[in-house]
């Protein structure tokens, strides 16, 4: 193994995801780029069709044709996996890499018992007994807080609840002790209590473990709830990127900034109207010059640079990027644009 | 406030027979709307939200409990009365794209209830489609497409424009914006609340989202198991919740922002929802609840009001001393 | 369990009550004097009337009906009109052809139907995948008796590698078995395709894949079993059909099982024969649909008997 000080855990350089459909080349991941550290909380944010889930399947190499992956680089560990053969990174999934997805009665199979699927996955990396494989199967059933632990190996997906079923999942994903955990919308399909105790538990699961996680959602609470790193993406891109606590605070990219103040909060001051995005995200298919978000932009105001140059990601502050022209306009939300 | 009662329902309860036993899905549930108020209901899936608003509409028959609408008893209404109540009461639901006939362009759904009452000449009824769609926000030229080229936004749009055709007194929104995405949300939301004000419309608004309850409703009740363990003006229910139920509801809710979020006291529930088919006995959350005693296990409590208003199903609800000491 | 099962079997003698009925009741409608035909056309009317009052045929038929569910019960079929040998006899010498036959046939569909089903699955629309298709569509047209008669010609008659018909050496049950289960193999292997298609398509695989599970795992181990569903029942359905009787396919091929013993009893209006086949092939399929449901149960546990 190399050594682990002078490179990150993850690596992506320019990434591109693209999908040739009917209507044309569909550009899903348009050349993102970031770094996931050891032991990190890294968040990526946007809404649906930004191209989060596109991210993740390329990361791991399963995006199958009409899907097509190029960049730079992706390594994990110092170790380049675009290079590698498919067999090589067959072996990478599942044992240094675990992914968690969103739905678990979907994910899970629904004919095999939830001892047997974590026991494959140990079996399939690692050559173990079968009772070896069992009994590790209950201690990480045991360890992501599943009650009974020995009797419920022998229970079937639907014989579980949602939040049991997640957990059933995120055992599967730690199986192997990898270094790091993919959660594609973890708990979207959870309700707000359960989805507070899967969070709980990752958060459980990165401090006692040392796993990275990298967690996927649209739901900007989920990331100032977990996320010590986050990236917000729109339309393909990464438009903002910064340390969560920054980021959240004094977004310095009109697309974050609107999303904060554009939904309901617990302490946020009531009023009539809320501060709405107008329009819808853009299609992939066609891309405009300009900033992509140009035509739902509050501070565009119809400026030149924003409908002809595409703007760059480049950094605002130490580790805080931003892909707005004019980003040094935004500040805190202070309590005026905030509330009112 | 002496506001004129629109809605009323008392004691409703939906029993469903099932293989594991008899689910009951809404038991002995009671409340009010005003005319031009937002009632929330709020709970986790599985509590009975959708049920109790399928009973008021009557789409589903009730075991037992009245339901009054403008002083019609809903639930044994005739035919004929059933018609002109249904004029009154209108849904929006959760998926916009469940809810609309892919075949038939827009502009068809939403002629639909106009020709089903025999309201206006076809040529009247394409007049009034356009300004319903203007008044959603719509172009009305839209009327002519199919509603697969509308985005998930627009189709909400398109279904509340269906449901305020008729000009109807009370609408039902069940989940009107979980399904769509984030930078959407706000603008259905917003357009909820215009609608209201300009049509003076009454809503029974349905959702697990209590930020969003927060900001459009008026007054919240809470489910539980079928049962609402809490009900009250929205401003006392979030600057003072009582039931511990409530309290875990709120603190669930993450915060985008870190510093907030650390700050917070948090309670993280233990276990999941109880099978509805075996609630526990005694008050239905004490299996979840961290301030259970022997006689939450044994004594159903009543939902009860202190002097502001303010009902509460618990043996030992927060903040019980300071108004009234009512309660215990 | 064990109680749903003692309810499915409890049908299952309900509805074989019912073919009994029915195909008694059908021996009245057919145009024909039973006791003329035993006794032969030669015979006078009163050696007729002898063996008319001998078979009890001028009783009611109420009376008739009550003594032959009386028999059928104890699984006394009477006795053959022409050879006047026990029908229960009868059958017991052909069935085990039938099985046999049956049992060949089906493992042929399922091997074949499957193995081709996973594989078009695997890469649909390549060249397999085309021409497995236009073979299943060319196999659910063609009629299996004309099937039957090509492969004879060809594979017995001109080429000789099998026998004409009968069941005298093991290579003589190649052909019936391919003859019965080709369209059942075709069809599976669209069946299983089709199954195979969206479970590759599903989340579930896309888990296995990102759990780091291999290619040949996931196909034969996950694929196969969610697969197999559809295909189970169907088979056992078929294999209740085989059983039953092939009649077209064990009479071209003279193959001497339950198929042309029905077949036989038709052409010579053996009443006794005929039913008891009918009954015998009606239990075989509606034992195996109970078992069907039985398999499916093991197979997915969400599925439940009802
Ligand atoms: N297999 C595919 N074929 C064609 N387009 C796809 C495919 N997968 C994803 N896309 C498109 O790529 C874009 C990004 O999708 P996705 O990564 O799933 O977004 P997110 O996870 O952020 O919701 C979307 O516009 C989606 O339609
Ligand atoms: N038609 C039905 N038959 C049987 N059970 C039902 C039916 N509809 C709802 N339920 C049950 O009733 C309970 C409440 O459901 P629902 O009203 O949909 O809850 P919510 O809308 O709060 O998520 C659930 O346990 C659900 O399974
Ligand atoms: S570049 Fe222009 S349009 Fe894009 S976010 Fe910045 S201000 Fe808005
Ligand atoms: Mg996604
Ligand atoms: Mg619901």
């Amino acid at each position: 193994m190399s050594d682990s000080a002078d490179h990150p855990l993850l690596e992506v350089r320019n990434l591109v995801t693209r999908f040739s459909t009917q209507e044309g080349d569909l550009i899903a991941v348009d050349g993102i780029s970031f770094d996931i550290e050891r032991g990190q909380r890294f968040g990526i944010v946007g809404e649906s069709g930004s191209g989060k889930s596109a991210t993740l399947w390329s990361i791991i190499g399963l995006i199958d044709p009409p899907g097509s992956v190029v960049a730079d680089r992706i390594s994990f560990d110092g170790v380049d996996m675009l290079g590698m053969s498919r067999e090589e990174r067959r072996r990478i999934r599942g044992s240094r890499i675990g992914f968690v997805m969103q739905d678990p009665l979907a994910a899970l199979s629904p004919v095999f018992t939830v001892g047997e699927q974590i026991a494959e996955t140990i079996r399939c990396h690692e050559s173990v007994s079968r009772s070896e494989a069992k009994r590790r199967a209950i201690e990480i059933l045991d360890s992501v807080g599943i009650p009974d632990a020995a009797e419920r190996v022998r229970t079937y997906p639907h014989e579980l609840s949602g939040g049991m079923r997640q957990r059933v999942a995120i055992a599967i994903a730690l199986a192997c002790n990898p270094a790091l955990v993919i959660a594609d919308e973890p708990t979207t399909a959870l309700d707000v209590t359960i989805q507070a105790q899967v969070l709980e538990l990752l958060e459980e699961l990165c401090k006692e473990r040392g796993v990275a996680v990298l967690v996927v959602t649209h739901d900007l609470g989920v990331i100032g709830r977990f996320a010590d790193h986050v990236a917000v993406m729109y339309a393909g891109r990464i438009v903002e990127q910064g340390p969560t606590e920054q980021l959240l605070r004094s977004p310095r990219h009109p697309y974050t900034e609107a999303l904060l103040v554009s939904q309901p909060r617990l302490d946020s001051e009531r009023r009539a109207e809320l501060p709405a995005i107008p329009g819808a995200p853009p299609n992939l298919l066609r891309r405009t010059p300009g900033c992509a978000f140009q035509p739902r932009c509050h501070r565009s105001n119809g400026r030149e640079r924003c409908c002809e140059d595409d703007p760059v990601l480049h950094a605002v502050e130490a580790e805080h990027a931003s892909a707005c022209h004019f980003s040094d306009e935004l500040g805190e939300i202070g309590a005026a644009s905030r509330d009112g | 406030m002496t506001a004129e009662v629109l809605l009323s329902v008392t004691n409703l309860t939906k029993h469903f027979p099932g293989r594991g036993g008899t689910v009951r899905a809404v038991d002995n549930v009671s409340f009010s709307i005003s005319r031009g108020e937002t009632l929330a209901l709020v709970g986790e899936s599985g509590s009975g939200k959708s049920t109790t608003a399928r009973l008021v509409l009557r789409l589903l028959e009730a075991t037992s409990g009245a339901v009054e609408f403008d002083g019609v008893d809903v639930l044994h209404a005739g035919r004929a009365e059933l018609r002109t109540l249904r004029r009154q009461m209108q849904i929006v639901f959760q998926d916009p794209y469940a809810s609309l006939d892919p075949v038939h362009r827009v502009e068809k759904a939403l002629m639909e209830p106009f020709a089903i009452h025999g309201i206006g000449s076809r040529h009247e009824q394409r007049a009034s489609v356009a300004s319903l769609l203007e008044r959603v926000g719509l172009d009305p030229a839209m009327g002519r497409r199919f509603p697969s080229e509308f985005s998930g936004g627009q189709r909400q749009r398109i279904a509340i424009a269906r449901a305020i055709a008729l000009e109807p007194s009370l609408v039902v929104c069940d989940e009107p914006v979980s399904a769509l995405d984030v930078s959407i949300q706000a603008q259905v939301l917003n357009l909820l609340r215009r609608l209201q004000i300009d049509l003076g419309l009454t809503y029974l608004f349905i959702s697990h989202d209590l930020s969003v309850v927060r900001h459009i409703a008026d007054r919240v009740a809470v489910m539980y198991l079928g049962e609402i363990v809490e009900l009250a003006d929205c401003d006392a229910f979030f600057s003072n919740p009582r039931h511990p139920y409530s309290l875990s509801l709120l603190s669930a809710v993450p915060h985008p922002d870190p510093v907030v979020e650390r700050s917070r006291d948090r309670i993280v529930l233990r276990g999941d929802l109880p099978s509805p088919s075996n609630p526990p006995s005694g008050c239905r959350f004490r299996t979840r609840c961290w301030k259970a005693e022997d006689i939450c296990a044994t004594q159903p409590p009543l939902l009860a009001a202190d002097a502001r208003g303010h009902a509460v199903a618990c043996h030992f609800p927060e903040g019980t001393t300071r108004a009234s000491g009512s309660g215990l | 369990m064990l109680r749903v099962i003692l309810r499915r079997l409890g049908w299952v003698l309900v509805t074989l009550a019912a073919v009994a009925t029915f195909t008694f009741f059908l021996t009245f409608l057919l145009p024909q004097d039973v006791a003329r035909t035993i006794a032969g056309d030669k015979v006078s009317e009163a050696e007729v009337e002898r063996v008319r009052q001998e078979l009890g045929l001028n009783d009611s038929p109420a009376i008739q009906y009550v003594r032959y569910m009386g028999r059928v019960a104890r699984l006394d079929f009477g006795y053959s009109f022409v050879n006047r040998q026990p029908v229960g006899e009868i059958i017991a010498e052909r069935l085990p052809r039938t099985i046999s036959l049956a049992a060949v046939a089906i493992i042929f569909q399922l091997v074949v139907g499957i193995g081709l089903g996973l594989a078009t699955a695997a890469r649909a629309n390549g060249v397999l995948d085309r021409t497995t298709l236009s073979w299943a569509v060319l196999m659910i047209s063609l009629p299996t008796f004309w099937l039957g008669l090509i492969l004879l010609y060809v594979f017995a008659f001109e080429l000789g590698w099998f026998p004409l018909g009968g069941a005298d050496s093991f290579s003589a049950i190649v052909l019936p078995a391919i003859t019965l289960g080709i369209a059942g193999a075709a069809w599976y292997s669209r069946v299983v395709r089709q199954a195979a298609s969206e479970t590759l398509a599903s989340d579930f695989v896309k888990e296995l894949r990102a759990k780091g599970l291999p290619r040949r795992t996931i196909l034969f181990k996950h694929v196969l079993r969610a697969s197999l569903s559809p295909v189970l029942t169907m088979m056992a359905i078929d294999f209740g059909f085989f059983l039953g009787g092939a009649v077209l396919v064990e009479t071209v091929y003279a193959w001497p099982g339950l198929g042309l013993t029905s077949y036989q009893a038709i052409e010579t209006g053996d009443t006794p024969l005929l039913m008891a086949c009918v009954i015998v092939g009606s239990a075989f399929v509606l034992i195996l649909n109970l078992a069907a449901d039985l398999v499916r149960t093991v197979i997915d546990p969400r599925v439940r008997l009802g």
